[in-house]
């Protein structure tokens, strides 16, 4: 093998091979003589050993030693003791302490189960000799754009990132690699900007470029590409526990698709950082925001949410916030704030004060703490797509150009109408009125067979039209099976009700009689009328009640309506036409309705509370929303028949309506009737189309914020004292000039002089390129976390992205034309021992691709793959029963191009994720996740070799490679080879694979059966015209190349 | 000195997971080299290796743990754990009330619930009436300890091996926390679950099936509360820890099974081809990634083997059906996976766990009980007993429980023959057998009530603490370094249980 690395023998270096293998920080160790730097050689080894007691953490400080500041670990002690003395180590009690034989005396103590090194030791020492200088932490320090370093190669470098890269490794004696191949740069970029590989038309026209700017066109290209934004959302995702459901117990679905798309879209558009950071964090707090601004703060909605019945509603509001919180926390600063919850930070300077000072930004959303068991949880908002919305716009127009054929023809309307109240309206019937969506209506006229006296003697009295249902407190009539009254079922109920008490009575109910009661019930309490439904007391209900108390002795007419979104906010009572104002009782109904059968439709009685004295009359069920003029119409108490003896001028406006309705519906000449028939089916079009429209959960504020305590050791019914909203000290210093609100703590991280927000997302970007960050824990840049490799050039990056002002693609850009990023990915065999996690960059990045882009390229080679945008998500193939074995929900594959989208819109169940996708490591998304492993286990090469999708991949890539690849075995396998690896194989590749294709021909050679059970795994069509023996052999040579350790590989 | 936190967890870790994960993978080179021995492939540099390794290892029987672990002997090698998830009832399987029978239909008394919270389903309720267990207990063994024995016939035949808790409590009183708390010691997502922990702790001791393999049931194992993903994932370990998942079928490990057409001779040339391939890029670019992927494609081939003939059953003797039962024969069954559990413990892998849902009796507790019973009892008394028969009870630890017991008071409707019991977390019944636990013990009491605990308390963590210390795990000392803590499996709790050690 060729070695491109020459290596200065110094003493530097025999030192690093020394040391490398055994020391914790191999390229940070100091020699006697050099300084000590606080940040570097001692804070780590403070934090690590001593703050769990001698920390920030005020509650669990041993012996009132602080050794987390400055003045903590010089206070007197007492007694003389000091724990440090500057300049002084022998007067010292921590040198004297970490250096104790008597078990007795030792820090830290032995069951602690910490020690420290003699290296640590005689540092800690040298450090207090120099004066114990004391320094805040790196990160919070702010930024300070660094001068480029010089470097003595003047070629190498391409941009600022290379000066940085350089100057470390000329410190280090080590030269950088040379650039990789140019197929391999175009394979390396393509899949880092796209996810996707290149195809060979694309390798060709880039190697036959020559132009000095050919890497930067394709640079170009690839940002402008639409794959770009799908690439890029896909860590943002991980990072947001993006899922389609909600991660607790039954683990229902949940609808936020929406909310993925607009991240996709941002990255495509290139919205600037700190906008994307502001509309996620606060959209909803932005002035007039648009709907996508709305969209974008589902970032804080992603969380897990429990349905438990169970659950303590109080309790999951706290996680929830907490949730949010912490995500926030890593995400843009990352810090791990959730250590705060219990305890002041062991190791950073975040009080728990601090940390619920942040929670009250996040639990002031109107949100009932129980997640539905299906369906998004409040606040959501309705989103349409803008195709959506367009549609939606024509359903209205429909509506109007309806109203409008029907306003044309008023004159000639008036007229017939006119004819029939003169001579046919004695024939009219109210029940004849509003037919549609109606499953029942009683007017009580006397007795119909549908309706038995359940208990007592209810009688007929005097009613608003003939008789009336009269009640007296210990009777009431029953209908069988009437109405099914589920909080996911829109209905309607419409009646006359003259109550002899308001004080109680349940005047419609339908209901079980046990403890879950479940069922649906109006009645009066107190004065209000009352309208709920149960799914499960108390743990589901949905109940409002009129702020007005109700009249007792005079006719009303009452209109209860759901509008099936499982929750009270649906629920509306109208009192005579109007919609009346209404509070919320409960607002726990977040089951589906899971109605009891059985039960009987109560008139003037319920199996819970009193039953109903007064009168109730014209009961009309609906099984859909009645809309407000529909619902005016029924509450005109005057007859058809009275209304139509009236003259027209004499008659009130609901009047004239109601009169209309009836003559449009029942009476008016056909061509009239069609037209009023196509107003009302226009307008439940409209309705159905509208119910179909995608929701996305969202941040909205309470109007008042929600008072917040400290919980004590974080438990959620242990308040401590009272916190108002404010950022943390440490990070934000004494001045406090942000909004008290999201938009505040928003505008807060992007204001350009925040010193961990430019560092943390400057650092994931360079994550995503050289899996591996400049800082290696890229959850965590607390004391905690490991140092920059390079910490110059983070703060270069980070300054940079600052002065872009915070241009995303510019970010890309830069990174991925430099120098550094362009060498090949080689590992000469002295760096690899002296390097093996490439953190000095000596060379370019090497790391298996993600399960996302794994799959995605053995469909983009298949061509199968739907280059699609968007929309609701898609589910591709599961082992059998995969969900039906674990839960208790069903999987429904998809068909068609369904089944070749990107994985990135795979369905995500949170509790059993995709196993082909969990297996090779996706990010769970049950919390969030800034960096994924990459492991290398044998159940992947089963996935790759097996799963049904990477098969039937391999056979589209076989059908390709017969079609495509010409007539030989030779220019088939260079075919194959360069569609997956972007280069032509060396004749020792060609030769091993040319043999390979060979025997697998031989072994389907007259195996028919095999050969064709073999081609029709997957559901896309089979090629016609080729023959089962020779494409099940490409098939399998398919097969082998998709699990080359070369292709599954970005190098 | 090093002690692992230093090792694992603030190295210069990016050298460190290698050469880790390089280690951890040894047996497996070995077998690999063995197997290009024949196909007279050059491999000098990973043959190399594998001696290298070969020799570091020498004097260990399993591969890929922490150094220094296990911190002392362990007295198990392995743990079969058969979890009851629901939460099956203490008062009407081990703890033994009969004073219940005078109070039975009385409220309980506001002295017993002790400001306890209930859960939101039993919250609303106006009366807490007492529910008496309607069955016979039996003092059983020479031990002596009570059991329902109209219930578990078969485990009351094997008492005097049974270790009982009956003073377990927990924090959580809703399933998906309770039950993730259970397997991670936290109750929400996002820690390894205890067979990764043990995982990366211990390492394997078996060269061609996973350290860690979880089951769950089919049948009565079905419906009721759903099982998750994370309750054999690795959490923030790297995922080769997490437990794979075997079921019952044709498939029994996901993706097992060559496509339709595709010989074995077929799929071992293709293998072939693959490693040569790999290989020659080895020898290009020298990312020790792409030797692991050589060896891990191996132990892919070698899977295809092993675990069809270890889920095969047929060659079973008749005498295995009449101790686990006749549906032991059928796959996916709680019988067929205790029987599975065996024969992975002979082959030494380390933690094997079978889930069994079903056990959450809001209402009509007696058909649960006897459905959920009669579908384990037989195959739980079985697996002991043979394993006992086969000398692998005495470094097996064997565990059998839910994630929190039931409520004295009835939820649903109380009569005579039926009546249902709430989720209860105070505390709850479990038992231990085999690896070093202490056989025929009944440790811990309840109330009158079987309410409150009266002495011995176990907490959840003291009993990870116990299994870790049956394994010769300090459960202090088995950290790793995650955001920027030292995380281990007890979080800052639990304490060992010294009376439950034989």
């Amino acid at each position: 093998m060729s070695s491109t690395w020459t290596f200065r023998q110094n003493a530097k270096i025999a030192r690093l091979a020394l040391l490398g293998a055994a020391s914790a920080c191999a390229f940070a160790l100091v020699s006697k003589g050099e300084t000590i730097d606080f940040n570097r050689d001692i804070l780590p080894v403070l934090s690590d050993n001593c703050f769990k007691c001698h920390g920030p953490d005020e509650e669990f400080r041993e012996a009132d030693l602080r050794l987390d500041t400055r003045d903590g670990a010089t206070a007197d002690l007492g007694d003389g003791y000091f724990a440090i003395v500057p300049g002084n180590p022998s007067e010292s009690e921590v040198v004297w302490r970490i250096n104790a034989d008597d078990e007795e005396d030792l820090m830290p103590p032995k069951d602690s189960n910490l020690s420290l090194s003699p290296q640590e030791k005689e540092r800690i020492s040298q450090w207090i000799a120099e004066g114990a200088e004391w320094k805040n932490h790196w990160s919070f320090e702010p930024v300070v754009r660094p001068e480029l370093p010089e470097v003595e190669d003047s070629e190498w470098s391409r941009n600022g990132i290379d000066r940085f890269v350089l100057a470390r490794l000329e410190e280090e004696g080590i030269k950088p690699s040379p650039e990789a191949e140019k197929e391999t740069l175009i394979r390396r970029l393509s899949l880092d900007l796209t996810g996707l590989p290149p195809t060979p038309e694309e390798v060709d026209q880039f190697l036959g470029d020559d132009s000095p700017d050919a890497y930067e066109r394709l640079v170009d290209r690839l940002l402008a590409s639409p794959r770009y934004g799908e690439t890029m959302a896909l860590p943002w995702l991980d990072a947001a526990r993006y899922a389609d459901t909600d991660g607790y117990q039954n683990d229902g679905p949940r609808e936020m698709w929406r909310w993925r798309d607009w991240v996709i879209d941002a990255y495509n558009q290139n919205k600037p950082f700190d906008e994307f950071t502001i509309e996620q964090l606060a959209g909803d707090l932005l002035p007039n925001p648009n709907l996508d601004q709305i969209i974008a703060t589902g970032f804080n909605r992603n969380h897990r949410y429990n349905s438990e019945a169970g659950i303590v509603f109080e309790e999951f509001r706290l996680e929830n916030a907490v949730d949010r919180v912490d995500t926030a926390s890593t995400v843009w600063m990352g810090l791990t704030m959730g250590c705060a919850r219990c305890h002041d930070h062991k190791y950073d300077p975040i009080s728990t004060k601090e940390y619920y000072q942040l929670i009250s930004y996040f639990n002031s959303i109107p949100e009932s703490g129980r997640a539905k068991k299906f369906g998004n949880s409040e606040p959501w908002i309705l989103s349409p797509t803008k195709s959506q919305f367009e549609e939606l716009a024509r359903k209205d127009a429909a509506i109007e150009s309806a109203r409008d054929a029907l306003e044309k023809e008023e004159n000639e309307l008036s007229r017939t109408q006119a004819l029939w109240e003169a001579n046919g309206s004695e024939a009219s019937r109210e029940t004849e009125l509003l037919k549609q969506g109606r499953t029942f209506a009683y007017s009580f006229d006397g007795n119909e067979a549908s309706v038995s006296v359940l208990k007592g003697q209810p009688w007929f009295g005097k009613g608003i039209s003939g008789t009336a249902a009269t009640f007296d407190g210990e009777s009431s009539f029953a209908v069988e099976s009437e109405g099914t009254f589920a909080s996911e079922h829109q209905f309607s109920v419409s009646f006359w009700v003259k109550p002899d008490s308001v004080d109680e009575g349940v005047i419609l109910s339908r209901q079980d009689d046990n403890q879950k009661r479940p069922g649906v019930a109006a009645e009066f309490k107190d004065g209000h009328l009352q309208f709920y439904i149960i799914t499960r007391w108390i743990a589901g209900v949905g109940a409002i009640e009129t702020l007005e108390k109700q009249v007792p002795g005079e006719w009303m007419h009452v209109a209860l309506v759901n509008d099936g979104t499982k929750r009270s906010q649906g629920l509306r009572i109208f009192v005579n036409g109007k919609l009346a104002d209404t509070r919320i009782l409960h607002n726990s109904n977040s089951n589906d309705g899971q109605f009891a059968k059985k039960a009987q439709f109560r008139i003037g009685g319920g199996v819970f509370g009193a039953d109903f004295q007064g009168q109730i009359d014209e009961l009309r069920i609906y099984t859909r929303e009645l809309w407000d003029d529909e619902i005016a119409i029924l509450a005109e108490s005057l007859g058809i028949r009275e209304i139509a003896l009236k003259k027209p001028s004499q008659r009130s406006v609901s009047e004239s309506a109601k009169l209309r309705a009836y003559y449009l519906e029942n009476e008016a000449p056909q061509n009239f009737r069609d037209l009023y028939s196509r107003l009302i089916d226009a307008r439940a079009d409209r309705t159905v189309y509208y119910d179909s429209l995608p929701t996305t959960m969202i941040m909205q504020e309470l109007p008042e914020p929600r008072e917040t305590f400290v919980r004590k050791r974080g438990v959620y019914n242990q308040f401590g004292e009272k916190v108002e909203r404010k950022l943390p000290a440490a990070i934000s210093g004494s001045e406090q000039k942000f909004l008290p609100n999201r938009l505040g703590l928003a505008q807060w991280l992007v204001n350009g002089e925040h010193p961990l927000t430019g560092r943390v997302a400057a650092n994931r970007y360079w994550l995503k390129y050289f899996g591996r960050g400049l800082v290696k824990t890229a959850e965590d840049f607390g004391i905690q976390g490991e140092r920059p490799s390079h910490p110059e050039l983070l703060d270069w990056l980070a300054d940079e992205f600052v002065r872009l002002n915070w241009d995303v693609k510019a970010m890309q850009k830069l990174i991925v034309t430099s120098a550094t990023y362009r060498q090949s990915s080689r590992m000469a065999p002295g760096l690899r021992e002296r390097d093996p996690g490439n953190i000095l960059l000596a060379r370019g990045p090497r790391e298996r691709l993600s399960s996302h882009a794994t799959r995605d390229q053995a469909l983009a080679v298949s061509g199968l793959l739907v280059e699609k945008i968007g929309g609701p998500s898609v589910s591709p193939y599961q082992p059998e029963r995969f969900w039906e074995l674990l839960s208790n929900m069903k999987y429904k594959q998809s068909s068609g191009e369904d089944l070749y989208r990107r994985s990135l819109y795979t369905i995500w169940k949170r509790t059993i994720p995709p196993p082909s996708m969990a297996v090779l490591d996706a990010a769970d998304r049950e919390s969030c996740i800034v960096s994924t492993k990459r492991t290398n286990t044998p159940l992947q090469a089963l996935a790759l070799l097996n799963e049904k999708a990477f098969v039937e991949a391999a056979r589209n890539f076989g059908q390709r490679i017969l079609i495509e690849g010409g007539d030989s075995i030779e220019s088939q396998v260079e075919f194959a080879f360069r569609s997956v690896t972007g280069r032509y194989p060396s004749e020792r590749e060609r030769a091993v694979l040319c043999g390979a294709y060979r025997e697998y021909k031989d072994e389907f050679n007259g195996k028919l059966d095999e050969a064709d059970r073999f081609i029709r795994i997957g559901e896309s069509k089979l090629q016609e015209g080729l023959d089962p023996m020779q494409l099940a052999a490409a098939t399998t040579f398919a097969n082998v190349l998709l699990n080359l350790d070369e292709v599954i590989t970005k190098e | 000195m090093e002690n692992h936190d230093n090792h694992f967890c603030r190295p210069l870790v990016d050298g460190e997971c290698h050469n880790y994960s390089r280690l951890s993978e040894n047996p497996l080179t070995m077998t690999r080299r063995q197997f290009f021995g024949k196909s007279a492939k050059g491999l000098g540099g990973v043959a190399l290796a594998s001696l290298l390794n070969e020799n570091l290892f020498a004097s260990q029987s399993s591969a890929g743990g922490l150094p220094g672990f296990p911190n002392f002997a362990p007295k198990a090698k392995r743990v079969i754990y058969l979890f009851q998830s629901g939460g099956p009832s203490q008062i009407d399987m081990f703890d033994y009330k009969p004073n219940l029978n005078e109070v039975h239909g009385q409220e309980v008394p506001d002295s017993v619930f002790n400001g306890q919270r209930l859960t939101g389903m039993t919250a609303g309720q106006t009366s807490f009436p007492v529910a008496r267990s309607i069955y016979n207990f039996e003092q059983v063994g020479q031990s002596g300890n009570w059991l329902n024995t109209d219930l578990m016939p078969h485990l009351a035949k094997v008492a005097d091996e049974l270790c009982i808790i009956k003073s377990m409590h927990t924090e959580a009183i809703n399933h998906d926390p309770a039950i993730t708390f259970f397997q991670s010691g936290f109750q929400l997502a996002g820690r390894p679950s205890i067979g990764a922990w043990l995982s990366y702790g211990l390492g394997s001791m078996n060269e061609d099936l996973p350290t860690f393999v979880a089951m769950t049931s089919s049948g009565s194992g079905t419906g009721g509360q759903p099982l998750y993903d994370r309750l054999w994932g690795a959490g923030f370990l790297p995922s080769k820890h997490q437990g794979v998942k075997f079921s019952g079928g044709k498939d029994p490990v996901l993706y097992l099974n060559n496509p339709d057409g595709m010989s074995s001779k077929l799929r071992r040339k293709t293998l072939d081809h693959i490693a040569t391939m790999n290989q020659m890029k080895f020898d290009d670019y020298g990312d020790p990634e792409i030797e692991t992927r050589i060896s891990q494609y191996e132990m892919a081939f070698r899977m295809q083997t092993s675990v069809p003939e270890l889920t095969d059953v047929s060659s079973e003797p008749d005498s295995t059906f009449e101790l686990y039962g006749e549906d032991a024969r059928k796959p996916g069954t709680y019988a067929n996976n205790c029987l599975l559990a065996r024969r992975l413990a002979e082959r030494d892998v380390r933690f094997i766990q079978l889930f069994h849902r079903g056990w959450d009796a809001h209402n009509n507790l007696p058909n649960v009980k006897k459905r959920q019973c009669g579908s384990t009892d037989q195959a739980s008394a079985g697996l002991i007993q043979d394993l006992k028969q086969r000398g692998l009870l005495k470094d097996t630890l064997v565990i059998w429980g839910g994630e929190f017991g039931r409520t004295v008071y009835c939820q649903d409707e109380l009569t005579d023959k039926t009546y249902g019991r709430d989720h209860h977390p105070r505390c709850f019944s479990m038992f231990m057998a085999g690896g070093g636990s202490n056989p025929g013990m009944s440790y811990g009491e309840t109330d009158d009530f079987s309410y409150n605990i009266a002495k011995d308390p176990v907490s959840v963590h003291d009993l990870h603490a116990t299994i870790l210390h049956l394994l010769g795990v300090d459960h202090k000392k088995l950290t790793y370094k995650f955001q920027g803590r030292h995380y281990r499996l007890t979080d800052v709790h639990g304490k060992v249980i010294k009376p439950l050690l034989a």
